[in-house]
């Protein structure tokens, strides 16, 4: 397939990945804002743990939403968005290079010629300072 | 100031990490806000508003972990 149209594919992806991550964020900030709203009326939730027959405390379940929202949320979203962002420029690097595979090799080689102009300088550095008196 | 709501004094709840908040009805947002201005006290009100059983919708106001919950509660509650 083509470049761009590679491009576009990928574009497309993750476009449809951040709108399912931007859906993501903003229902779940309401599913939890219904429940704050519910304890803050102090209104029966009723969320019993199967194992311990427990309920959760309405007023518990207020300050959890808070946290859960406020900090919770918005980092795992955040680290989402990140991760789509990354796969954004390392796929597009990996199309560019796929499709030129030249400036790879390009690219490669003068990284070799760097590294070596470098230890050139190293090796002439270490004889400069051993034929150095003190 | 008093929640037109609940008919009680409008209370600024806190946890420990998320920092204090505050839910107003949205009829009372702006004159709020205004208290906040005018302390310029920073916060930021969530896009969103719910509405329970068709009662007037509430927002919620965050004012984050740098927030003083003790020195909002005495603003709200010096506003009358």
């Amino acid at each position: 397939m083509a470049l761009p149209v590679d491009v576009r594919d990928l574009a497309a992806r993750i476009l449809t990945r951040l709108d399912e991550a931007r859906d993501f964020y903003l229902h779940t900030r309401q599913a939890w804002r219904v429940v704050q709203q519910i304890a803050h009326e102090n209104r029966s939730v009723g969320i019993v743990d199967t194992a311990t027959g427990q309920e959760v405390l309405a007023h518990d379940l207020e300050l959890m939403a808070q946290r859960y929202v406020t900090v919770h949320l918005a980092e795992s979203a955040f680290k989402g968005i990140s991760g789509l962002l990354e796969d954004w420029i390392l796929g597009l690097a990996r199309l560019w290079l796929a499709a030129y595979p030249k400036q790879l090799v390009a690219a490669y080689n003068e990284v070799v010629a760097v590294l070596r102009r470098a230890e050139g300088c190293d090796a002439n550095q270490a004889s400069d300072s051993s034929s150095t008196p003190p | 100031m008093i929640d037109e709501m609940t008919e009680d004094r409008l209370r600024v709840s806190t946890d420990g990490v998320a920092g204090p908040y505050l839910m107003v009805p949205m009829a009372q947002l702006g004159q709020v806000r205004e208290q906040l201005d005018q302390h310029a006290i920073r916060c930021w009100v969530d896009a969103d508003a719910i509405s329970l059983d068709g009662k007037p919708a509430i927002a919620v106001i965050n004012f984050g972990c740098a927030g003083d919950a003790t020195r909002i509660q005495t603003i709200f509650d010096e506003a009358g």
